[in-house]
């Protein structure tokens, strides 16, 4: 089945370069491979098999030795910031990167959680699987209110471009109409629970600005002929995602994108391949390829290309371009803007509320739906803003009936308690802010000034903090959310706000960096995520962003790159690049 | 569906000690291991041919053996988590014993095992020295060692001596705190949730005592249900 090429060595002028095998390199690999381009991909870390690799696949809690918790001590020596992630566990360790190999600094004053997935697959065998557009009120909210530069695209650019990635990846959910959330090309959505649709009809009566919808997610409802040709079947509704899935039922590159691309015979992987920086020539005004060490032994070698994208996340691909420099880039290639590094954001999921639901203590749910609910983003314009900050918030949650997760924190001794433990418990209902997070240029990364990891690379050096927009954002969205469970007679409703005590980055949206502008001299890129300056050289992935907006940002990863892709190869054969 | 009655009528856990590890309460499972692996063994096989079946099912029987050829199922079905070995012994014989009969109080033998019958205490143990920060492990032998004070001092005996009854009820004392602080109560409220956290994650209690689902299938937002419905014994995390 398997018809990838794993080379080590090679003096082959590629077609193209694609750095990176996470949800951007597979899409960027598959589409040139397809195209009849010879596309090397290049990747800094193992090889993880479809299937077979997917070591913790099907195993129960109980054949852990820890039950799933991680080990103290590995924790402390490998895995002091990869632990913050929720996804983290003894069931998916080995997904995440390693934080004493893999280590990064960050301002004095400051906090950056930098969560890692640095295998063939990347962060697409662990993400979160909600899949959105950005409407045209997010593309146009710097623009509207003077915040970051603005977008130099619109939806109507990359409609096509969604609905082609939406058609191959599969996105389940509902049509639904709305403004600020434009509609995808859908598999059936999720069923939601009884208490989920009692709230829904509470909500959209109490609140006409707000909707409740089922959560748009990278999972296979009713495959197609075209998912099943990629060898997917149906989601089996486990949510053990972050495990792999064999059934090839949410979109990771594994499940999608690279059997496409080996399929073409177009296809190499060089693995264990850690690119310190790119290969620039004076005279022709490109780059050439990439010089590589290798994540094993530390020895280095070339690889060459006529084009090179650039897809190895938001701080790996900048960290990339700020390392590459050269008489006509002393401060990384293309930068003649110097906004390389700079604006980055992440997502704001500090605010939230959770009640308990009564009144449908008959009812249950079959299976475990790897997804939830989203109350989109009702703030969209500056019509809608509130007095005090700008922008807005998504709610996304959900509903569960207690287990003995919570029984086990309970009073009771005895036969009575056990029982009760081994029944579900009561109905729970949970809203969660998803705020967006202003480009500012003060938030950035950088290279640090003298220390490098093992691989001979500067450390990347962060310097970001949640502004007082932001945290003005959460503290509104904390009341709201405590008001509108309230309101929908939701009992013992608490609510928090961790803005003040969690770092960026563990929304594990960080986008920005190397944005893309109209404006050569105040932004990297332009509309098709081509540098300003090296006109074969392509950033498709979250560096590009020019604002974060609310939604989960993959999708539109998936857009940029194929509409990135086609774009070079005309230009190519233009003769162009 | 994975039902199957937990059989062990032949044993009185009580009365064996394990030579190898010199204290009781863990060495007991011993007897019970060799029952344990039967019934492992046989609900693993049932676990792997509900995925294999459902592989089979989506994929046809060419692919799914290929698949599983070179997965990792086989191996992880094959995995077997013997918790009571502890590499660095936390409580002393007489604290594993106490241990093992305040989880036999709180979860109790029913129509499923008790949790020591599924060597929670052992998981106790593993888990506190593996998972678990210094002051967690030194509040849990406190507690341990509190329950047995105030039972020779109000029984004059151990709290492995006392009747059901009045082991249980010195537990529920102790959660009220009658006679024990809210120190003492906080200590057993952790110690508790870490015994509950053992049974259920443990393969008896995922599958018997509630509905372990591998492979859902489907879901279902709203289904109805009755008293006698057991909760999910499988979760996302844990």
């Amino acid at each position: 089945m398997t018809t990838e090429r794993y080379i080590e060595e090679s003096n082959q002028v590629y077609d193209a370069i694609v750095i990176g095998s996470g949800i951007t390199g597979g899409w960027a690999a598959k589409e040139f491979c397809e195209k009849g381009l010879q596309t090397l991909m290049i990747e800094r870390g193992r090889v993880v098999e479809h299937r077979q690799d997917y070591i913790t696949e099907g195993k129960g809690p109980w054949e852990f030795e820890n039950r799933t918790k991680v080990d103290n001590l590995l924790i402390k020596e490998q895995y002091q910031v990869q632990k913050k992630c929720y996804a983290f566990s003894d069931m998916t360790k080995h997904f995440f990167g390693n934080d004493r190999d893999l280590p990064y600094t960050t301002e004095q004053g400051t906090g950056f959680d930098w969560i890692r997935a640095n295998q063939l697959g990347g962060k697409s065998l662990l993400w979160h699987r909600q899949s959105y557009r950005l409407s045209d009120y997010d593309f146009n909210a710097n623009k509207a209110d003077g915040h970051g530069n603005d977008w130099p695209i619109r939806h109507d650019d990359l409609d096509t471009w969604y609905s082609y990635v939406e058609t191959f990846a599969g996105i389940s959910g509902a049509a639904e109409n709305m403004p600020q959330l434009p509609d995808s090309e859908f598999l059936p959505p999720f069923e939601m629970t009884a208490p989920e649709l009692y709230i829904k009809k509470f909500i959209e009566q109490e609140y006409p600005d707000r909707k409740m919808i089922m959560g748009r997610t990278a999972h296979l409802t009713e495959p197609t002929a075209l998912h099943i040709a990629q060898g997917r079947v149906k989601c089996q509704t486990r949510n053990e995602c972050q495990k792999g899935c064999s059934f090839g039922a949410y979109f990771s590159t594994q499940s999608s994108t690279l059997p496409a691309a080996a399929k073409t015979g177009n296809l190499s992987i060089a693995p264990n391949s850690v690119v310190h920086s790119l290969i620039y020539d004076e005279k022709s005004k490109k780059v050439t390829g990439v010089r590589v060490v290798d994540n094993d032994n530390l020895s280095t070698r070339e690889y060459y290309a006529k084009v090179v994208f650039l897809c190895a996340s938001t701080l790996g691909s900048t960290q990339i371009m700020l390392n590459s420099k050269s008489p006509s880039f002393p401060n990384g290639i293309a930068n003649s803007s110097g906004v390389l590094g700079h604006y980055l954001m992440d997502h704001n999921y500090n605010a939230g509320a959770i009640g308990t639901v009564e009144g449908f203590d008959d009812r249950y749910y079959s299976g475990r739906r790897p997804s939830g609910i989203m109350i989109p983003n009702f703030q969209y314009k500056p019509s809608l803003y509130k007095k005090d900050y700008v922008r807005g918030y998504a709610f996304s949650g959900g509903s569960h009936r207690e287990s003995w997760n919570n029984g086990s924190h309970q009073p009771g001794i005895g036969s009575d308690y056990k029982d009760s433990l081994t029944r579900p418990g009561h109905w729970r209902f949970n809203l969660q802010a998803q705020g967006e997070m202003l480009p500012r240029y003060e938030n950035a990364m950088s290279l640090h000034a003298s220390k490098t990891d093992k691989w001979g690379i500067p450390l990347i050096h962060v310097n970001c903090t949640w502004s007082e927009n932001e945290k003005l954002m959460m503290a509104d969205a904390q009341q709201t959310a405590f008001e509108m469970l309230t309101k929908a007679g939701l009992k013992d409703v608490t609510s928090f706000n961790s803005v003040e005590t969690r770092n960026p980055g563990l929304a594990i949206h960080e986008v920005g960096t190397a944005r893309m502008g109209l404006d050569p001299k105040t932004s990297v890129l332009n509309s098709f995520n081509q540098c300003h300056d090296v006109p074969n050289l392509f950033v498709p992935d979250g560096s590009s962003f020019c604002s974060s907006a609310v939604q989960n940002p993959s999708l539109t990863f998936m857009a940029l790159t194929v509409r990135a892709v086609d774009y070079c190869v005309k230009e190519m054969k233009a003769q162009r690049i | 569906m994975l039902k199957k009655p937990f059989t062990n009528n032949n044993h009185n856990p009580h009365a064996h000690v394990n030579e190898h590890e010199g204290y009781r309460g863990v060495g007991m499972t011993n007897n019970l291991n060799n029952q344990d692996n039967q019934q492992d063994l046989s609900i693993e096989q049932q676990n792997r041919r509900l995925f294999m079946g459902k592989m089979v099912g989506l994929f046809g029987l060419t692919t799914a053996t290929a698949v599983l050829a070179g997965c990792s199922v086989p191996m992880a079905m094959q995995y077997k988590n013997r918790s009571g070995l502890p590499d660095r012994p936390l409580f002393s014989e007489q604290e594993m014993t106490t241990l093992a009969d305040i989880g036999a109080t709180i979860l109790p033998r029913t129509d499923t095992p008790s949790a020591t019958e599924l060597d929670c205490h052992g998981f106790v143990q593993h888990q506190l020295v593996h998972c678990h920060k210094p002051a967690q492990q030194q509040q849990s032998i406190d507690i341990i060692n509190k329950i047995d004070e105030h039972s020779e001092k109000h029984f004059a005996k151990p709290f492995s001596l006392l009747s059901p009854l009045q082991q249980q009820q010195l537990l529920i004392d102790l959660e009220q705190q009658t006679n024990f602080s809210v120190q003492d109560s906080q200590g057993f409220a952790f110690l508790k949730a870490l015994i509950v956290f053992g049974y259920f994650t443990s393969e008896v209690g995922a599958t018997q005592a509630l509905n372990y689902q591998a492979v859902p299938g489907d879901f279902v937002g709203s289904i109805p249900i009755d008293e006698n419905t057991k909760g999910a014994g499988s979760q996302a995390y844990y």
